[in-house]
């Protein structure tokens, strides 16, 4: 608890705190970006899907912590590789729920804009993507609390900032109160990224969510 | 099966060749492009590199110490999982006591408690095996508690119209109906369970699938690290495919139509 | 609105799912007249929904043809709007509001009409005051009144509905069965309702046609309907005609079980 309250205090804490959350926020919204829109087209276009389906089942078992050590080959132990990391997971989490999210429209509701005369286009943006929206959002969802893990692992094995950095660097030292107190607002960060993610999700999205996919 | 059927079944296998095809073709035309070749293996020298690592026996003993964590770690956490989820989901006591710390504990990854396992465990088996045990246990039972509490009232209340003791709606009705959401945390604990083994064992490097990643750094040879991709993406598609398939025909009844 | 135009001729046509597979129907032949009230009642499972997705343009037949309207059907379209059994058609993150206003926009209909027309529908199958609801703060019967003005903004000349009424409970059912009678008469349109339900299709339809039991099913006989509307459910004729249509189907179903035990045994 003193250890909590001094790294407060002397700031070291408030800085890991930033450098592991930027990383995690340009990797996962850059994941959201590409992860969408790839699975909107995987999920409607048979081609697409035949061609990606593959290479998406393989990776989508390769942990992002794997990547690590070519990633640091690749881009150095800075920021790019940790920010590639987190973009991989998220793209996969997204992509895969946005996927089957597409192939649980109820068979009606595009009958029924088919039989109105839709173009293309428009069941596209007013009926496929509103209703995979719940599903991009609870892949997103996935995604936010797994980020937590690849940054950390990124951090404890190559990094020199970062919560994963602080607890493996006090862990070194022997200094346990200082580790436990960065694990504590590990701990603390995951669930309220989890309670934003969620209210977010309650007060914009509510309407787009006819079953909750993650069932909670 | 009509003849269209097998023809359909014929082109799906075909174009799912094609695309594995293309996506070898096109790494290997990558690396060949790659401005250094020794950071950007091609899938023939990955291919070569295993090939000799498994002929040197290294490969053979990596992958089996990285299952073996698994299994023993796996096991035992979806065992305490269960009954924990089964416990908090029952009841109300054991819920509000545990319910804080189920929810602390798995929004905190894993992978941060590898130092202190190393610390208090040391290196060996026993940190490792902790380790997946605690990612194991945390996922399985929120699952099963959530799924102990979405058992269709109509089924308790018949059960209690039998004239059912606590117990025997317990062991009887409660949690047969909850097997769905067991096997939904095992499979999810299952896809965690690779991630932290391959952290852990790149941090403490002995054997294992993550200390043949890490010795590509080691060696400057990134083939290591690509054919412990590789086979991660392999074993876990396996895995996943043979749980699935054992838990369909295993627990056949228990699961939903 | 040319007379023709609400029209519809299924001639000779059967359909299976893949070849290989068993028919679904065999041989389904019947014409709708411009604005009939025109029911298909038959037991669970014999293809009544499907030959009202191949008028409606969702499946296309194995053999024979289908015409609305004067023109050969090739694909879904607005002339023939459908309302079906399962409110899961309606569009969750949609309002009321705007689910009924939703063909509206498709044809491109400026946001202040399209709501202007929205809430007249509304008001035709008395929804006023729930416009701003989402479709699961609604009852099984509103969902289905929902459905009926998203299809009545439609100035479509046929209506096709798939047992809207199946899955609600029987007050509201025959409180909307009474409804629809009204605006039957209202509206004059075609409409084709499919049902299991005789008191039902008795209750609405100006002709019944009777379907065999599946598969390769096709229409056994085809009866009129002759009484004044509304329809009392309790009169002499009604219960004549109900001990006629009743005969007729469950000679099918005994047909049916029959040939389920022969392939059991």
């Amino acid at each position: 608890m003193q250890a909590l309250v001094e790294s407060i205090g002397n700031g070291t804490l408030i800085t890991d705190v930033a450098v592991s959350v930027r990383r995690i926020a340009i990797g996962f919204c850059l994941g959201c970006i590409v992860g969408i829109p790839l699975g909107l087209a995987m999920g409607l276009f048979r081609l697409v899907r035949a061609f990606c389906d593959p290479a998406v089942q393989f990776l989508r078992f390769v942990p992002p912590i794997a990547w690590l050590i070519p990633a640091i080959m690749w881009f150095g132990i800075g920021e790019t590789s940790k920010i590639v990391l987190i973009f991989y997971m998220t793209v996969f989490l997204v992509l895969l729920n946005t996927m089957a999210g597409v192939v649980a429209i109820p068979r009606n509701q595009v009958r029924c804009a088919e039989n109105c005369g839709v173009s293309g286009w428009q069941l596209f943006a007013w009926v496929v993507f509103p209703a995979t929206l719940s599903y991009s959002v609870a892949g997103a969802r996935i995604a936010m609390g797994n980020s937590f893990a690849a940054v950390v692992g990124a951090e404890l094995i190559a990094a020199n900032a970062g919560l994963g950095y602080r607890i493996v660097d006090s862990s070194q030292w022997m200094a346990m109160d200082q580790m436990f107190a960065a694990m504590l607002v590990l701990g603390l960060l995951g669930i309220a990224a989890d309670r934003v993610a969620r209210a977010i999700s309650a007060r914009w999205l509510s309407r787009y969510v006819h079953a909750d996919p993650l069932g909670q | 099966m009509s003849p269209r059927l097998t023809r359909q079944r014929h082109i799906g296998a075909m174009g799912y060749a094609l695309s594995v095809a293309i996506i070898l073709a096109l790494w290997q035309y990558g690396s060949s492009q790659a401005i250094v070749p020794l950071l950007f293996p091609s899938p023939l020298s990955t291919l070569r590199v295993a090939t000799r690592l498994w002929d040197e026996g290294r490969l053979g003993i990596d992958i089996v110490a990285s299952l073996r964590r698994i299994a023993l770690g796996f096991a035992i956490g979806s065992t305490a999982g269960i009954v924990l989820g089964l416990l908090m989901g029952s009841y109300r006591a054991v819920r509000i006591v545990f319910d804080p710390y189920v929810q602390f504990f798995r929004a905190l990854p894993a992978l941060a408690w590898i130092p202190a396992a190393m610390v208090w465990l040391g290196t060996g088996e026993e940190s490792k095996i902790a380790l997946l045990v605690y990612t194991t246990i945390f996922v399985v039972a929120l699952n099963t508690m959530i799924g102990v509490s979405s058992v269709p009232a109509n089924q308790l209340r018949a059960a209690s119209s039998f004239g059912c003791t606590n117990w025997q709606a317990f062991y009887m009705v409660k949690a047969p109906a909850t097997v769905p959401f067991m096997v939904t945390g095992m499979r999810l604990a299952m896809g965690n369970c690779f991630s932290t083994i391959v952290a852990a064992e790149l941090l403490s490097p002995k054997d294992g699938i993550g200390y043949l990643i890490f010795s590509a750094r080691t060696w400057m040879q990134t083939e290591y690290a690509f054919v412990g991709i590789v086979i991660l993406g392999l074993l876990g598609l396996l895995v996943d495919r043979v749980f699935v398939l054992a838990a369909r025909h295993l627990l056949k009844r228990f699961l939903p139509p | 609105m040319p007379a023709d135009s609400g029209s519809i001729e299924v001639r000779d046509v059967s359909f299976d799912f893949g070849s290989g597979r068993p028919a679904v129907l065999q041989g389904v032949d019947f014409d709708v007249a411009g604005g009939e009230f025109f029911v298909l009642l038959g037991p669970s499972g014999c293809g009544k929904s499907t030959v009202l997705n191949l008028i409606a343009g969702f499946e296309h037949p194995t053999q024979g043809t289908v015409v609305a309207g004067g023109r050969p059907v090739e694909g879904a379209g607005r002339d023939r709007v459908v309302i079906f059994q399962d409110s899961d058609s309606l569009y969750g993150w949609l309002t009321v509001r705007d689910n009924v206003a939703f063909p509206l926009r498709v044809l491109g209909v400026a946001a202040k009409d399209r709501e202007k027309q929205a809430m007249a529908a509304l008001k035709v199958v008395g929804l006023l005051g729930h416009e701003g609801k989402y479709p699961r703060e609604l009852s099984g019967g509103m969902k289905q009144r929902t459905q009926l003005a998203r299809a009545l903004v439609l100035d479509s000349p046929i209506l096709l509905m798939d047992e809207p009424f199946a899955a609600l409970d029987a007050q509201t059912r025959s409180i909307l069965q009474d409804e629809l009678v009204q605006l039957s008469i209202a509206m004059r349109r075609t409409v084709l309702f499919i049902t299991h339900d005789i008191v039902e299709a008795i209750l609405l339809g100006d002709r019944v046609g009777v379907m065999r039991a599946g598969p390769a099913s096709s229409i056994k006989e085809t009866l009129a309907i002759d009484l004044p509307r509304p329809r009392r459910r309790g009169s002499a004729e009604f219960g004549a005609l109900y001990e006629q249509i009743h005969q007729s189907i469950s000679d099918e179903v005994q047909r049916a079980l029959q040939r389920e035990d022969s392939l059991l045994s």
